[in-house]
Order: structure tokens, then sequence, then C-alpha cells
């Protein structure tokens, strides 16, 4: 019955909240994190707006459950699993659209480029989105990809050989035309 | 045969992500579909990456950590406040049975009959006793009943 508190008097602190992270690690983790969280969620979604809220959300859940005893890696893939189970959950709800153009002011002013890879993002889906950003922009191997997502290697070996194809046969035709 | 896999392709991902290729590489992607495919693949996700511009959109910092405050907050009462759940249900259910009760005694037996017999200076003390414990948890339950609606009126705007 740990968990209900005296009614009157002070509520004596549960062992997650002794340990728990104050305002300056959280600042220094944010800072450490927030940007690649962010333009993960801006880059599989599209939307900064959407990629705002579930930024928000992730450091919320984070903070609430606060799990004990990990390494700054493992943290890193922790935030990301959270945002993505996020993603899955909006997606599931049916809240976003797959691909949204990201507004002018959220792009660089090279036209070719920002055209070229707009088409080949829309056209790929949610889960290979996230499978291809955190293996070629996060650099992460099989085994990471699977803790930041919860799936299993295996499966992430297979979802990103296909994702890889469709990602290449998208800018292939076009690139060799040029 | 379809290859999945290249032993070389986290090393073509890696120099595309510091820089560029170097000339042995480069002739490996020339000849390796896996890793033709991951280079193209990277570099459409590397440049919408470097297309971003995530710095200025940031959430702030404090923003952030006084939202989970709040959320912390918010589940440290609700936590605390499960006991007063419990035994508001629990008040509810003994009015609930009690008031059964006392209704299919008094239709099964003549209530005048039962009002003469009825000796109330024998049994006063425990009347008064019984009568004090049911007033007590209908006063209860009651005022639980008016603070849950009260509080749930606030929430919203909260």
């Amino acid at each position: 019955m740990d968990e209900i508190f005296p009614i009157a008097g002070p509520v004596p602190l549960t062992d997650k909240e002794a340990t728990a992270m104050d305002e300056h690690e959280f600042r220094s983790l944010y800072d450490a994190t927030a940007r690649s969280i962010f333009a993960y969620l801006v880059g599989v979604t599209g939307r900064r707006d959407v990629a705002d809220d579930v930024l928000q959300e992730t450091y919320c859940r984070f903070l609430v459950r606060q799990p004990p005893s990990m390494n700054d890696e493992e943290t890193r893939r922790y935030l990301f699993r959270i945002a993505t189970n996020l993603l899955r959950d909006r997606w599931r709800r049916r809240d976003d659209e797959p691909w949204q153009d990201v507004p002018e002011d959220g792009f660089s002013i090279d036209m070719d480029a920002q055209i070229d890879v707009r088409s080949a993002m829309s056209a790929l889906k949610p889960r290979e989105r996230e499978l291809l950003w955190l293996a070629y922009v996060e650099g992460m191997g099989h085994a990471e990809i699977a803790a930041a997502t919860g799936l299993r290697a295996i499966s992430v070996r297979m979802l990103l050989f296909r994702a890889r194809r469709k990602a290449a046969g998208l800018l292939l035709p076009k690139r060799e035309t040029v | 045969m379809n290859r999945t896999w290249c032993e070389r392709e986290s090393d073509v991902v890696q120099c595309l992500r510091t820089g560029s290729l170097s000339h042995e590489l480069h002739d490996h992607v020339l000849s390796c579909v896996v890793c033709a495919e991951a280079r193209s693949a990277a570099q459409v996700m590397l440049q919408t990456a470097s297309l971003l511009r995530v710095e200025d959109d940031l959430p702030a910092v404090s923003v952030v950590w006084s939202l989970a405050q709040a959320r912390k907050r918010q589940i440290a009462l609700k936590r605390a406040t499960r006991p007063l759940i419990f035994m508001r249900a629990l008040s509810v259910v003994y009015v609930v049975f009690s008031a059964a009760w006392f209704l299919q005694y008094f239709w099964r037996s003549n209530f005048m009959e039962l009002l003469a017999d009825w000796n109330v200076f024998e049994d006063e003390a425990t009347c008064i006793a019984a009568a004090i414990a049911v007033l007590s948890i209908v006063i209860g339950a009651a005022y639980l009943l008016h603070d849950s609606r009260r509080s749930a009126e606030r929430a919203p705007s909260t």
C-alpha cells in the first residue's frame, strides 16, 4: 500500500521521486536531445505543430515515469521510443495525415532539393520514414532502432531493407534523367 | 539473389553523415546494390534533415518543465485521493443496502404492531447509536458526492 499517502501531514517521497531529476539536470538533457527528437518528429510527420505537441508530451511522460539508472544513450533511445509510440497513437486515431508539407519558413530556400525531397518523403509510409530517419540521420544500428521503436531487430532489418529500396526507387529515376 | 544486407553499409552511411565517401567506398557503392540503395535513401533523409530548421521552433525548456511538474502534481493528487474514492464507494454501497434492508423489513411486518411492541427504553442506546451511525454515513456520503461534483465542475478550467 505504498501508493496510498496519508491524508494529513507531509506526503512522503516515493523512491522514484527521491531520485527525480531536478530542473538543471533536465535542462542539460533537453539541450542535448530535444533538437534531434524534434527534427525526427518534423521529418516523420511533416508537421511542426504536431511535432511540437508530441515533443512536449514526450518529455512530460519521461519526467513523470522517470525510469531509474539509465545512461545518456539509453535515455536518448527511451525518448525516441516514447516519441515513436506517441506518433503511432496519433496515427491509430487518424489524428494526422501521413506526411504534410512543412510550411515554407520551415525549409531553406534550396527549391530543387525541397521539391525532390518532399515528393520522396510524401510517398513513404510513416513507419518507413521512422526507420530510415533513425538509421540514416541518427545513425542507429538495427538493435538501437529496435530499442527505439519497440520492433524486433530481425523485423527492423527486413522493414529497413524494404523502406530503403522504396526510397531509393523514388529518387533514382529522377536523378538518372537529370 | 536479392541481398538485403551488406557489411559495408554502415561505413557508407557513416561517411555520408559526416562528409563524403572515400575513393574506396565510392568504388564499392558502384558495385554493390545494397550500398547504392542505402546511399540514395540516406541522401533523401539527410537532405530533409539539413533543410529543416528546428532551432527556432523548439518549445522552451521552462514550458516543458512546468507542464511536467503540473502533470506530476495531478498524478500525486489522484493517488492521494484514491482512499477517499474507495470510502465514497463503500458508503454509497452501505447506504443502499441499509435502505433496502429497512424497506424490506418494514414491508414484511405490520408497521404499527412493530411500533407498539417496540420497547424503546430497553433498546434506546443501541437505537441511538445505530441512528447516529446511519446519519453520519448519509451526511458523509452526501458531502463527498457534493465535493466531487464541485471538483468536476472546476476541473475543465484548471
